[in-house]
C-alpha cells in the first residue's frame, strides 16, 4: 500500500507541488514572523542590558500606580529631589552616585524641519562619571555649559552634521541654539534603535526637560566587593519613605519587558496574517485532494477490488497528505528565515535601525511552523480521504467515472448550524465583549460555515455572474460560464479560498471607511474650532508642542480664542484614568461642552468635568470629591464641577490645562485648538508665522486635518492590506490549480471541442472565462461577508465614536476589478496547457 | 492478400468546387489522398502507419474503411479530417491541400468543411442537445440557416429532448445529436469513428441508416471506419486496408459479401 501512496505522491508531482506551495507560503510567513520578533526582541534585551551598564543600584522615588507604557522615560513616578544625592553618596559601599535627567526633546534638522523618525528623540543629562553611562563617546567630549549638547552618532551621520555645528533644539522652553560638542555611540550601537539621544549637561537638562533641583532618578556605582544586594539594602536603610533603592538590572528587565509586551502585540499580529494565508491555504489542499481523489476514482477502486481495505486507502491519501504538509512546512520554514532577515534590514531603512545580533532561530519557531504547516495539511485532507475509502470496488469496472456524492441536503444542514455557531460566536465577541479571540474564532467559523454552503448557491450565482460572458466572448465564453458552474463543489471551494482573503479586505476597507466618516462626524459635533496646530511628528511620544508655543499664537492677528489640549493618566485607585486638559476659559469655546449639570466655567476654580454617562456609572454628582492619584505628584482631592453630554476629543474627564501642567514631570501640549475672527489663507499663513520658530509645529484648517487623519488611516490600512495579498496570492494560486486539474479532467471534451472546429484563442478563451467567473465568484461572497462583518464590527463599536457606517464603494470597485484582472492571470497557464492539448491524443484519452 | 487497386482509385478525377448539396455526380471526389505515408517513431521502432496508400472519396457516397486492427484505417482517417499530418503525400479536402494549412487553417476547415461523429458521443456535458448540435456554427459565430437546421433535427427525431442535456439522453439519442453537430455546417465531407461502437444493434442500425439517408437523400458525403460488417452493409462501398495499404475495394456491399472477404483475408 505504502508503494502506491509513493507512486501516487510522483504521478501527481506538479498538482501536489502547487498545493504544497500554498503550505510554504503560509508556513513561510508564520516563520518569518517568530524570527523577526525573536530577533528585534533578542536585540532589544540586549539593548537594555546596556542601559543598565556600570550602575548597580537606582535611587527613584516610589509609584503606587503601574505605568502603562506613556512617558515611560520621562517616569510617571514623582521626581527624586537633589538633596538626597549627597544622602547616598555618603552610603559606605558606593563608588559613585549621580542623578539622571530625561525626556523627550524636538531636534531641528539640517532642512529646517524637525526630523522625522519612527522612533523618539531621548533627551538625557550627561554623566560625568563615564562607567556609568551607557553612552559612549565617539569624538569630542560631553558638553559642560547651557550651550552644549552631544547626540547620537546615527543621527549625527544621518544629517552630515560636524563638531562645532549649531543645532536647534525644541524643548518645553522656546527653541535653543546649542553647539555639538560630541558625538556618541550606545554601547556598540550607533543610538538606541533609531531614537536619537541627545545629553544636555545637567542644570540645562533639569531646566529643559525636568524641574531645577530634582532628579528623575539617581544612579549608582557599587564600590569593589559590594554586592547589589548588600548596596541596595545599605541605601535603602537611608532613605526617607517614599523612596526606593532597587537593583539597575531589574529596572533595565522591567524596560525591557515593557517592549516585550509591544512586540508580541505586534508578533500576534502578524500571526493573525499568517494564519489566515494558511486557513485559506487550507482550501486549496482541500480542494486539490478532492479533485485528485475524484480522478482516481478508478484506480483507487482497483485497489478496493483486489484487496486493499478502506483503512488502508484512507491512511494512503492522509499519508500523501502527511508528506506534502511535512515538505512544504520545512520548505516554509527555510524560506521564513532570510524572509526575516530582509524585513528586519527593511525595519533599518524605516529608521529603526538596530543591530544585528544574529537571527533568533527558536525551536518554538521550528516546532510551531512545522506542526501548523504539517496538521492544517492532514486535516484539510481528512475529508477527502475518507471519500477515497468509500469508494465502492465496483467502480473499477464502471467505465464512466462516478461521483460519490453526499446530497447537498446534507451539506446545507451542517453548513447552516456551523455559520448559526459562527454568527452566535461572533455577536458573543462584539456585543458581549467575550473579548477579540472570540470574535477572530466567529469570524472563522463564520467563513467555514458560509464556505459549506457556497455550493448550494454556486452555479446559479457562477451563470448570473457569467451572464456577460457569451455575448463578449461567444460560445467559447458560455462555455466557460457553464464550466464554472458545473462543478458546484470544486468552484465554491476555490471560491472560497478567495472569499477569505477578499471578507477580511472588506471588513477593514468598511471599518476604515466607517472610521473617517465618523471622525469627521466627530470632529464636527465635537469641535468648534477654525484651525489645530499640531506637533508634525504626529505622537504625544515624540516631545509634543512646547508650551512656549500657546502664548505665540495667542498674540497672533486674528485669534479669538486659543486652547491647548493636554493630556494627563491618574489613578481612581482602581483603575487608570485619562483626563483632558483644556484652556479654562477658552477651552468651552473651542471644544463642545454641553453641560449636563453645573457649569463649565468650574474649570477656572481647578474643578473636574465629568463624562455625564461616566458620572452616573460612578454615581459623581456635582460637589462631590474625586480623588485623582497622579503619578508624579500623588492623591489630589478634586471637586466635580460639572458634567456634560459625550464629547469623544475630551474623553471621559476634562479638567484646567494647568491642572494637568502641575501633575506631570514634562508638559507639552498633544494640540492647540485655535479660533480666529476671519479664515482665509492670509490668516493660516498669520498663524504659521506665529509658530515659525517652531519647525515641528503645524498649522491646519479643520478640513485638512480631517483630511490628515485620513490619511494616516489609509496608510495603516495600506500595510494590512499587503499584509492579506499573501493570502489572496494563495487563493489564486488556488484558482490556478482547480483550473489546471479541470483542464486534465476535460482533456477528452477540449480535444472534441477542438476537433469540430475551436480555434486555439477560444479554447483559451472559454478557460479565462471560466477564471474570471470564479474569482468574481469569490469576490462577490467575500465582499458582500467582508462589509456585512465590518458593518457588525461598527456597530458594536458605536458607541466608542463608531457611529457612522460607511460602505468602501470605491475600495469594492477597485477590488472587483483587480479580482477580474487576477482571474485572467490565474487561467494564464492552464489555458495555454488547454489551448496545447494535441487534439488526436486528446480524443484518445479514455 | 494481394492487393488489387481499384478502378475509382485510378480514375481519380481532378478536384471540384462542387459543394455537397444534393445528389451529387458519383464521380467527384469529396476527399483523397495521394501518396500518404505515415511513420510514427523513428529508427528500429517506427511503424508505418499508412504506406503509400492512394485513394479517393466520391462525393455524395457512403464509403466504409475496414481493415483489422493495426491496418491503418483510422490513421487514414485522422489524416483526412486534419486531425493528423501526414509523413508525406497529400490529403485534399475538395480541393484544398491540407498540407498547406496552418493549425489555424486547419481548425477553420474542420469547423466548417469537416464533420466528425466519435465512438463516445463526445458531446459537451454542459450544452443542451440543441446547443451541442450548433456547436460548430456557434463556434464560427455563425447563425444557423434555419430551415436547414429544422430538417436536420425533424430528421434525428430528438423532438422534444432538444433542451435536454446529454446526460438526460439515451446513447442512441446522443449518436443523434452528434450527427446532427456533423450535419449542420452541411461540410463536403463527415467522418465517422466507430460511430455505432458502443451502441445497441437497435440504437446502432437507427444511426446507421440515418447516415445512409443523409447521403441518399441530402447528398452528404459520409466516410466511416468500422470493423464491423453489419454496419459497413449500409455503405456504398467499403474499402478494405491492411498493413498501411489499401488492398481491397467492393462495391454495394452485404454484410454476408463482408464478412467473407474478411474470411478470405485471412490473417
Amino acid at each position: 500500500m505504502w508503494r502506491t501512496t509513493i507512486k501516487s505522491l510522483a504521478a501527481h508531482k506538479l498538482r501536489l507541488a502547487l498545493t504544497a506551495l500554498a503550505v510554504v507560503l503560509g508556513v513561510a510567513f508564520m516563520a518569518g514572523t517568530f524570527v523577526l520578533t525573536d530577533t528585534i526582541k533578542h536585540t532589544f534585551d540586549a539593548l537594555f542590558a546596556q542601559t543598565s551598564a556600570g550602575k548597580d543600584v537606582i535611587v527613584r522615588a516610589t509609584s503606587p500606580y503601574t505605568s502603562n507604557g506613556r512617558d515611560a522615560f520621562a517616569g510617571s513616578r514623582p521626581l527624586t529631589p537633589e538633596t538626597l544625592l549627597p544622602v547616598v553618596q555618603s552610603t559606605p559601599g558606593v563608588r559613585a552616585a549621580e542623578g539622571s535627567v530625561s525626556g523627550l526633546v524636538t531636534v531641528v534638522g539640517k532642512d529646517g524641519k524637525a526630523l522625522k523618525k519612527q522612533a523618539p528623540t531621548l533627551a538625557f543629562n550627561w554623566s560625568t562619571d563615564r562607567a556609568m553611562s551607557s553612552l559612549t563617546l565617539r569624538s569630542g567630549r560631553g558638553p559642560v555649559n547651557g550651550h552644549e549638547i552631544t547626540m547620537d552618532s546615527g543621527t549625527v551621520k544621518d544629517q552630515h552634521w560636524q563638531l562645532g555645528d549649531t543645532i536647534t533644539v525644541i524643548t518645553n522652553q522656546p527653541p535653543r541654539q546649542f553647539t555639538l560638542v560630541g558625538v556618541t555611540g550606545f554601547g556598540k550601537a550607533d543610538n538606541l534603535a533609531g531614537a536619537t539621544l541627545v545629553s544636555f549637561d545637567t542644570a540645562t537638562a533639569q531646566e529643559a526637560i525636568g524641574k531645577p533641583g530634582y532628579f528623575a532618578q539617581i544612579e549608582v556605582a557599587s564600590a569593589r566587593g559590594v554586592s547589589t544586594d548588600q548596596l541596595q539594602s545599605a541605601i535603602g536603610a537611608r532613605l526617607p519613605t517614599g523612596f526606593e533603592a532597587v537593583s539597575a538590572q531589574s529596572v533595565a528587565q522591567q524596560t525591557a519587558n515593557t517592549v516585550s509586551k509591544n512586540l508580541s502585540f505586534f508578533n500576534t499580529f502578524l500571526l493573525v496574517f499568517a494564519l489566515i494565508a494558511l486557513f485559506v491555504g487550507a482550501f486549496l489542499i482541500f480542494n486539490t485532494f478532492s479533485i485528485l481523489v475524484g480522478q482516481r476514482t478508478r484506480e483507487l477502486a482497483l485497489l478496493r477490488a483486489v484487496g486493499a481495505s478502506r483503512a488502508q486507502v484512507n491512511r494512503s491519501v492522509l499519508a500523501e497528505a502527511l508528506f506534502t504538509g511535512l515538505v512544504g512546512s520545512v520548505l516554509g520554514l527555510v524560506i521564513g528565515i532570510p524572509l526575516a532577515a530582509g524585513l528586519y534590514a527593511a525595519l533599518g531603512a524605516l529608521g529603526l535601525s538596530l543591530p544585528s545580533s544574529g537571527l533568533q532561530l527558536l525551536p518554538r519557531t521550528i516546532i510551531v511552523s512545522l506542526l501548523t504547516g504539517t496538521v492544517i495539511t492532514v486535516l484539510s485532507a481528512v475529508l477527502p480521504a475518507r471519500r477515497a475509502s468509500r469508494i465502492p470496488p465496483v467502480a473499477a469496472m464502471r467505465d464512466d467515472a462516478i461521483e460519490v456524492d453526499t446530497s447537498l441536503r446534507r451539506r446545507a444542514l451542517t453548513g447552516g448550524l456551523v455559520l448559526v455557531v459562527g454568527v452566535v460566536l461572533l455577536a458573543l465577541g462584539l456585543f458581549n465583549r467575550a473579548g477579540i479571540a472570540i470574535v477572530g474564532m466567529g469570524a472563522t467559523v463564520t467563513f467555514l460555515g458560509v464556505a459549506m454552503l457556497v455550493p448550494l448557491v454556486s452555479s446559479p450565482l457562477s451563470r448570473l455572474i457569467g451572464s456577460p460572458l457569451p455575448a463578449v466572448s461567444g460560445v467559447a465564453g458560455r462555455l466557460g460560464q457553464e464550466n464554472a458552474a458545473r462543478n458546484p463543489r470544486r468552484t465554491a471551494a476555490t471560491a472560497s479560498a478567495l472569499m477569505i482573503g477578499l471578507a477580511v479586505v472588506a471588513a477593514i476597507a468598511t471599518l476604515g471607511s466607517s472610521a473617517t466618516a465618523s471622525f469627521n462626524g466627530l470632529f464636527d459635533k465635537s469641535i468648534k474650532s477654525d484651525y489645530v496646530l499640531v506637533g508634525s511628528g504626529g505622537g504625544q511620544d515624540r516631545g509634543g508642542i512646547s508650551t512656549a508655543v500657546e502664548p505665540a499664537v495667542r498674540n497672533a492677528r486674528g485669534v479669538v480664542a486659543v486652547s491647548p489640549y493636554r493630556q494627563a493618566v491618574w489613578h481612581d485607585g482602581n483603575a487608570t484614568k485619562q483626563v483632558t486638559g483644556i484652556d479654562p476659559v477658552d477651552g468651552p469655546k473651542l471644544l463642545t461642552l454641553n453641560m449636563v449639570t453645573g457649569s463649565s466655567s468650574a474649570l477656572a476654580q481647578g474643578a473636574l468635568l465629568v463624562d455625564d454617562t461616566v458620572a452616573g456609572d460612578h454615581h459623581l454628582k456635582v460637589g462631590d470629591t474625586v480623588q485623582m492619584g497622579f503619578p508624579a505628584t500623588g492623591v489630589k482631592p478634586v471637586i466635580v464641577g460639572g458634567t456634560y453630554k459625550t464629547n469623544q476629543f475630551l474623553g471621559n474627564y476634562t479638567i484646567s490645562s494647568q491642572v494637568v501642567a502641575d501633575n506631570v514631570n514634562q508638559v507639552s501640549d498633544d494640540a492647540l485648538f485655535v479660533k480666529t475672527a476671519s479664515g482665509g489663507a492670509q490668516q493660516q499663513a498669520d498663524l504659521a508665522s506665529a509658530v515659525a520658530a517652531y519647525p515641528n509645529v503645524a498649522v491646519k484648517t479643520s478640513a485638512q486635518f480631517k483630511q490628515d487623519q485620513k490619511k494616516q488611516l489609509n496608510s495603516i490600512l495600506a500595510i494590512v492590506y499587503v499584509l492579506l495579498l499573501l493570502s489572496i496570492i494563495i487563493a489564486l494560486i488556488g484558482v490556478v490549480n482547480t483550473l489546471a486539474l479541470s483542464v486534465m479532467e476535460r482533456t477528452r471534451e477540449i480535444g472534441l471541442l477542438r476537433a469540430i472546429g475551436m480555434q486555439r484563442r477560444q479554447v483559451k478563451r472559454m478557460i479565462r472565462g471560466e477564471a474570471v467567473v470564479v474569482s468574481l465568484l469569490g469576490a462577490v461572497l467575500g465582499l458582500v461577508l467582508g462589509v456585512g462583518l465590518g458593518a457588525a464590527v461598527v456597530s458594536a463599536l458605536s458607541k466608542e465614536g463608531l457611529d457612522t457606517l460607511a460602505i468602501p464603494t470605491a475600495t469594492i470597485v477597485v477590488v472587483l476589478v483587480l479580482t477580474a484582472l487576477f482571474g485572467i492571470g490565474a487561467a494564464v497557464w492552464p489555458a495555454r496547457r488547454a489551448a496545447k492539448l494535441d487534439v488526436l491524443q486528446a480524443i484518445a484519452a479514455a | 492478400m494481394q492487393s488489387t487497386p481499384s478502378s475509382d482509385t485510378q480514375a481519380a478525377p481532378a478536384p471540384s468546387r462542387r459543394e455537397a448539396q444534393g445528389p451529387a455526380a458519383p464521380t467527384v471526389a469529396a476527399a483523397q489522398v495521394i501518396d500518404a505515408v505515415k511513420v510514427y517513431g523513428k529508427g528500429d521502432t517506427s511503424v508505418r502507419a499508412l504506406d503509400g496508400i492512394t485513394a479517393s472519396f466520391v462525393a455524395g457516397r457512403f464509403t466504409a474503411i475496414m481493415g483489422p486492427s493495426g491496418s491503418g484505417k483510422s490513421t487514414l482517417m485522422h489524416c483526412l479530417a486534419g486531425l493528423d499530418k501526414l509523413t508525406s503525400g497529400e490529403v485534399l479536402i475538395g480541393d484544398v491541400n491540407l498540407s498547406t494549412l496552418d493549425d489555424k487553417a486547419l481548425t477553420v476547415l474542420r469547423r466548417d468543411r469537416v464533420g466528425f461523429i466519435f465512438q463516445q458521443y463526445n458531446l459537451v456535458p454542459t450544452l443542451n442537445a440543441l446547443e451541442n448540435i450548433t456547436l460548430p456554427l456557434d463556434l464560427a459565430g455563425r447563425k444557423p440557416d434555419r430551415e436547414w437546421l429544422n430538417s436536420v433535427v425533424d430528421t434525428l427525431g430528438l423532438g422534444d429532448r432538444l433542451k435536454h442535456k446529454p446526460s438526460e439522453l439515451s446513447g442512441g439519442q446522443q449518436q443523434r445529436v452528434a450527427v446532427g453537430r456533423a450535419l449542420v455546417t452541411r461540410p463536403a465531407i463527415i467522418f465517422g469513428d466507430e460511430p455505432t461502437g458502443n451502441l445497441d444493434s437497435h440504437a446502432g442500425a437507427e444511426v446507421l441508416s440515418f447516415l445512409r439517408n443523409s447521403v441518399r437523400q441530402l447528398g452528404q458525403t459520409v466516410v466511416m471506419v468500422t470493423h464491423d460488417p453489419g454496419s459497413a452493409s449500409y455503405s456504398d462501398r467499403v474499402v478494405f486496408l491492411a498493413d498501411g495499404r489499401v488492398v481491397d475495394d467492393m462495391a454495394d456491399p452485404t454484410a454476408e459479401r463482408v464478412l467473407d472477404h474478411m474470411k478470405g483475408m485471412g490473417d
